[in-house]
């Protein structure tokens, strides 16, 4: 086989042209100072406060500056909507405390034009069996009546239903919400 | 820039063991040692940076920051090879970073100047078609032909090409440089050639 130095002679001659490429005159004499420069600014580089070296990478190039800057932007805006959703939810339990804890609004009753009395509008309140307390308002037009402690319907098909439902003792688990609608009395204001 | 010889490239006795001192003052903080260190072997390691890359900017960087990293190293630098070895070995692996960087964009060729000196070897007065107008016409076309089939070849076989056939050093230089075995940098020297060969077929019958 013919050794690669032979085979190759051509291309090797060739080669030798790349020994003729030369960097401009006085490159080297300004390379030896740049290299010196940049050692001397590595060397105060080095002597420089930790803090004064992080703020100097982080502010080096203006791309890394922005990205810098957008991603503490990000970490505030964070860190302030956590904070805020946070401090919502404590004001929303501290509001319905401080709403339940509020007197009721002084509204006239209007006065029954009697109990029993198919016209006008009824008053009915209802001492669950768990003791709650519920005041329900029964429009005059269903003929509803209030005997015994319970309200029956007059007419079953005419009767609009129950606004809601009063809590059965069965099924009370918690302690049952006590729900006050508009016009209604309380029971100390009634009398009852 | 005078051509670098073979026979200059290898480090005589005496520059090793001048060289030891100098790194030893360089060590102990002196400066102007390390400046002359640089001053030694500025051209070759800017001529391996050069040749690997095509690029006269990038080579500029590439050496400058070989040197940097040395200096910053130098305190580790034991002297179990020579410091122009050590020296070779940053710049070498820097550069094949820089082009691992680079590998998914198109080599930019920026190519120094040829020597004033070229015109007239015979060897590459050989090469350069007579029917050529201007003899440095020709040349500069042969050159970046050649620097654009040096630009195909992988970083590995380029190195190889460059430190043997270009920078003169020897095969066993060349494998602790590239931290391989001689056998290694023999059969890559091969395949580079036959590759440079079958792309310059054209201008190197």
């Amino acid at each position: 086989m013919e050794s690669p130095q032979n085979q190759s002679q051509p291309l090797t001659r060739l080669l030798h042209l790349k020994r003729f490429e030369a960097p401009p005159p006085g490159f080297h004499r300004r390379f030896r100072a740049r290299v010196m420069t940049r050692i001397e600014m590595e060397r105060e580089w080095a002597e420089l406060p930790w803090f004064h070296r992080a703020l100097t990478a982080l502010t080096r190039q203006r791309g890394l500056a922005l990205a810098n800057g957008v991603a503490l932007a990000g970490v505030a805006f964070l860190g302030v909507a956590t904070f805020h959703i946070a401090h919502t939810v404590v004001n929303e339990e501290d509001e319905f405390q401080i709403y339940a804890a509020l007197p009721l609004p002084s509204i006239p009753s209007r006065e029954p034009a009697g109990l029993g009395s198919a016209e006008g509008a009824m008053l009915a309140q209802v001492e669950g069996a768990v003791g709650a307390t519920h005041s329900l308002v029964l429009p005059a037009s269903t003929g509803a009546s209030w005997s015994g402690g319970r309200v029956a319907a007059a007419d079953p098909g005419a009767a609009p239903g129950w606004l809601f439902d009063p809590p059965s003792g069965k099924s009370r688990k918690a302690p049952a919400p006590r729900f006050v609608l508009p016009g209604s009395v309380r029971s100390s204001d009634s009398g009852q | 820039m005078e051509p670098i010889h073979p026979s200059a490239e290898t480090a005589s006795s005496s520059t090793e063991i001048s060289d030891r001192t100098l790194v030893a003052r360089a060590q102990m903080g002196n400066d102007s040692a390390f400046e002359e260190l640089v001053r030694r072997y500025q051209q070759r390691i800017y001529g391996l940076c050069y040749h690997l890359t095509s690029n006269h900017e990038d080579a500029t960087d590439l050496a400058q920051d070989a040197f940097v990293k040395a200096w910053k190293a130098l305190r580790t630098f034991k002297g179990d090879s020579s410091f122009y070895t050590w020296v070779y070995r940053i710049a070498y692996n820097s550069v094949l970073n820089h082009l691992k960087q680079r590998r998914y964009r198109t080599p930019h060729l920026s190519l120094d100047d040829l020597d004033f000196n070229a015109e007239h070897t015979p060897d590459l007065v050989e090469l350069v078609s007579e029917k050529t107008p201007r003899r440095e016409a020709g040349l500069m076309e042969l050159q970046k032909r050649l620097n654009e089939a040096m630009q195909k070849l992988s970083p590995e076989h380029r190195a190889v090409v460059t430190l043997h056939d270009i920078q003169g050093l020897a095969h066993d230089e060349i494998a602790r440089i590239m931290d391989c075995n001689p056998g290694t940098v023999r059969s890559r020297l091969f395949y580079a050639r036959q590759q440079l060969q079958a792309w310059l077929s054209d201008i190197t019958p």
